[in-house]
């Protein structure tokens, strides 16, 4: 195999990992959103669908995240050095939202019979869920702005200022909208009744500002991410902003028509379009517009058998998230119910 | 605190803090497993309900496990980027592999905790096994790693200094790997069977010396007293491949200074760099070299030897390592007295000393496992990687590590006390419960 496949194939590796990492795990940290936003009198059972929902499946949904880590470090050693230098601070906050995110959930729902901690810990469940996506999509604004740039034989940390400009600070609150218009989705096609017309509400209205702060996003990235806009405008990322602005509108007819069946798949299809688009337009560069994956890649000996590896994975790992999925997502809204009471 | 000190007390932190759990998580499954199969064979009730107690409390403790273990993935990035880009490309492999053993464990962890009512009791059982096999393979994969670090190959430094020539199997498959690997898995086993011995040791000198309290303790000291011969057969094996890849560790470990022919063998004491004698300790003639070469008149290496600017930290190394081998020692006791009891003397099964002495095994056993680690890690400096890459060198250029090293001692510290708080309430939960229904009830509860 040519080394430029090899490189290809690692990279879209990688890709597959952040794109399930933010459908699953995205969903589960909009589920922390909502249930920071929990109002009106189903505010209880609101949250008592989130955990049903997370409950079984939050778990693996985070080693996405670990997957990608580790496929960047082995794949793309160059690369992993530099967004770990160069981000260190939002990363650090990424890394602290993920840990309060995971533990306060599992406490709390292994803590019954003690409301007040209960209380306590839904608090630090919910805001790490705002936090961690927010650090996360603020990164991918830095990297697309080309914030982070080469000092001597390393890497310059991005100074805060160069952070919260306007363009970053944007990226992280449309990662936060996705993860609550995906978890909005899901909870709409996984519950019933008034509480349905409760996330229902949600997703319409996480679906405008998603539609909102998008269209915002591309014109300040003409100013602030020249390279990126242009790819995403006029070069690779064409299509997948045409399928994206489809699919959003698709979206949001299908829930204002109460289409259930749809609105899950369209919904995910949207988030995807989004995500492959920002990817398009980041390909050549892992960090823009300093470093290809081509230079940052490690050996070509190594991503030979890395891959041999995803694959021999893929074969394991495959029947066994489909088993995880069927028996606690089967479709049928209460699926995650019988057996959160039971453990 | 230097920025450096700051970041390798943080790494240092943190890994002992995960093991903890990780020690845990790979021990847990053949626990569980042991106690559902009983129940399977026997229909007694009181193994499902130790079974059913012992997966609530592992989704706690695996919970921890998993969101320590993240920390760990960013942290080693973001505190030692320039290893991380030395390494990624050589030692990658066993990583991404151990991604999807994680995928696997936490796949089946979740089947067999929210399970218990969606599966027969066989396929139940059955999804045990994938989860202890997952925790197996990811101990596996990330001890390659480690072992790696201690004994790198598979790669060549050209005159440049850039590596060519990466051979990632053979860096995998590296010569620590598998004393480093039985030695470390067995360690897991051996302590997680101490700490649910201890649990019900506790339990029964509380007077609650019920049927569950006492099938309890036998499943866990059974797991342990077991086990823990093979364990101190691995620690010799992983001495004497130590004796042959790091002579200088080896040294730091025994607190030798000169080289000596026939060395004893010296069990604490307060190493002392500037006269390089130790002072206090007890020397055993001849052991040392008897250990390491088979051999009682061997020369064995002193630090001497070296270059004191390639030193690790002789005090706290060597009584990092005599602190593991003489807990580890005395952790035979209990075993054999527990055998020697249940075949002879059932009464001393209940005495409180015995039990005492259960409550006492388990911190020691964890106290094994992090001064064993504490012997390897801060035995390998000033190297991150073994004669390759220096500590210093694979820094990160980041600065303000300091601050978030209070922060995430916090964290650490927040997480241990409620998730043993949580662990406490819900034991207390389940005689609440237990007083109130009767024990068949409570079990589904
Ligand atoms: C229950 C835990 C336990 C017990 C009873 C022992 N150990 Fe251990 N030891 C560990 C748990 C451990 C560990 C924490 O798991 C380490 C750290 C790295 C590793 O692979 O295992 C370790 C490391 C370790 C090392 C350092 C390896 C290196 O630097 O690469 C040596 C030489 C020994 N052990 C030797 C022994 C001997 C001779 C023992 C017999 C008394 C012993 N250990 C008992
Ligand atoms: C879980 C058990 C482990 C414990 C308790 C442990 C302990 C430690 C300690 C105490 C240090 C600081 C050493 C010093 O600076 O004096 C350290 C450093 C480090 N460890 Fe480990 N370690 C463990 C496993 C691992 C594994 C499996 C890896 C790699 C895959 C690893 C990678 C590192 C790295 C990269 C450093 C920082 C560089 C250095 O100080 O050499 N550790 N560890
Ligand atoms: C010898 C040292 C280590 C052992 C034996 C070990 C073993 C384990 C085990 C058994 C788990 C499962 C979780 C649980 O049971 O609670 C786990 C989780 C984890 N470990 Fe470690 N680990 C070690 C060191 C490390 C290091 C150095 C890293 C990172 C560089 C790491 C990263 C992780 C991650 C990311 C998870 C979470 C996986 C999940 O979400 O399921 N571990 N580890």
């Amino acid at each position: 195999m040519a080394d430029s496949t090899l490189v290809l194939l690692a990279a879209l590796s990688l890709l597959v990992g952040l794109s399930a990492y933010a459908v699953l795990a995205g969903a589960d940290f909009g589920g922390g959103v909502w249930d920071l936003f929990a109002s009106g009198p189903r505010r209880a059972d609101q949250r008592a669908a989130i955990e049903r929902a997370i409950g079984p499946v939050w778990e693996v949904n985070h080693v996405w995240i670990i997957f990608v880590i580790v496929v960047l470090f082995t794949a793309f050693p160059r690369a992993f050095a530099a967004l770990c230098i160069g981000l260190f601070m939002p990363l650090t906050f990424v890394l602290l939202g993920i840990v309060l995110r995971g533990s306060a959930f599992a406490f709390r729902a292994h803590s019954e019979g003690s409301p007040a901690l209960q209380r306590r810990l839904g608090l630090v469940f919910s805001v790490s869920s705002l936090i961690t996506p927010f650090a996360l999509g603020l990164c991918a604004g830095a990297v697309a702005a080309g914030a982070i740039r080469p000092a001597g034989e390393g890497w310059q940390t991005v100074p805060v200022s160069e952070l919260l400009r306007p363009f970053p600070l944007l990226t992280g609150l449309l990662a936060v909208l996705i993860c609550s218009y995906l978890a909005a989705t899901f909870l709409t096609a996984e519950a019933t009744g008034a509480l349905r017309a409760d996330f229902r509400r949600r997703a319409l209205a996480t679906g405008a500002a998603l539609a909102v702060c998008a269209a915002l996003g591309l014109v300040l990235a003409v100013d602030e991410a020249p390279e990126h806009s242009t790819a995403l405008l006029e070069g690779r990322g064409l299509p997948f902003a045409l399928a994206a602005l489809v699919l959003g509108i698709a979206g949001i007819a299908l829930m204002a028509r109460r289409a259930w069946r749809w609105v899950r798949p369209v919904g995910v299809a949207f988030v995807l379009a989004i995500l492959w688009g920002w990817a398009a337009a980041q390909w050549p560069y892992a960090i823009t517009p300093v470093l290809t994956f081509e230079a940052a890649a490690a050996s070509p000996a190594m991503l030979r058998v890395y891959l041999v590896c995803l694959a021999a994975g893929g074969v394991i790992l495959l029947p066994a998230l489909w088993l995880l999925f069927r028996l606690f997502k089967g479709g049928h809204p209460e699926a995650g119910r019988r057996a959160e009471e039971r453990v | 605190m230097s920025e450096l000190m700051a970041a390798r007390a943080q790494m240092g932190s943190s890994l002992a803090f995960h093991i903890i759990f990780a020690v845990i998580g790979i021990g847990m499954p053949l626990v569980l497993l042991i106690a559902e199969g009983l129940w399977l064979r026997t229909g007694r009730d009181v193994y499902h309900q130790l079974a059913r107690t012992w997966s609530r409390a592992f989704a706690v403790t695996f919970a921890i496990g998993a969101v320590s273990g993240t920390m760990l993935s960013f942290e080693i990035g973001l505190l030692w980027p320039r290893f991380m880009e030395f390494a990624g490309g050589i030692i990658g492999m066993p990583f991404s592999l151990e991604g999807f053993a994680f995928f696997i464990e936490g796949i089946f962890l979740a089947i067999y905790l929210y399970g218990w009512d969606r599966l027969s009791r066989r396929a139940h059982f059955l999804c045990g096994f994938p989860l202890l096999l997952g925790g197996f393979a990811s101990t596996f994969f990330i001890i390659a790693a480690n072992s790696w670090m201690n004994t790198p190959q598979g790669f060549v430094l050209n005159a440049a200094g850039e590596v060519v020539d990466v051979d990632p199997i053979a860096a995998m498959f590296n010569p620590a790997l598998f004393t480093q690997y039985t030695h470390m898995l067995f360690a897991a086993l051996v302590t997680t069977g101490f700490t649910v011995a201890a649990v019900y040791a506790w339990g029964m000198l509380k007077g609650r010396r019920d049927e569950y309290h006492r099938k309890g303790l036998a499943i866990g000291l059974a797991v342990a007293g077991i086990l823990m011969p093979i364990q101190l057969v691995t620690g010799d094996l992983i001495a004497v491949q130590v004796t042959k890849n790091q002579p200088l560790k080896l040294a730091t470990m025994e607190g030798l200074f000169q080289t000596t022919e026939g060395a004893p063998l010296t069990l604490f004491g307060i190493p002392d760099e500037e006269t390089r004698t130790v002072r206090g300790g007890i020397e055993i003639p001849y052991l040392l070299s008897l250990l390491a070469y088979n051999d009682p008149t061997a020369t064995v290496q002193g630090m001497e030897e070296w270059p004191e600017e390639d030193w690790p930290n002789p005090v706290l190394v060597h009584l990092a390592y005599d602190t593991m081998i003489t807990l580890g020692s005395a952790l035979l006791l209990p075993g054999i007295v527990g055998l020697y009891a249940w075949r002879r003397r059932p009464h001393w099964l209940q005495h409180r000393l015995f039990l005492w002495g259960l409550v006492a095994s388990a911190p020691a056993a964890f106290i094994c496992v992090e001064t064993g680690w504490i012997t390897t890690e801060s035995g390998r400096q000033p190297w991150v990687v073994y004669e390759v890459l220096r500590t210093e060198d694979s820094f990160t250029t980041a600065t303000g590590i300091l601050p978030w090293f209070v922060v995430f001692s916090g964290v650490y510290i927040l997480l241990a006390v409620l998730g043993s708080m949580i662990l406490i309430r819900m034991a207390r939960r389940r005689r609440e419960r237990l007083a109130a229904v009767g024990p068949a009830e409570a079990a589904g509860g």
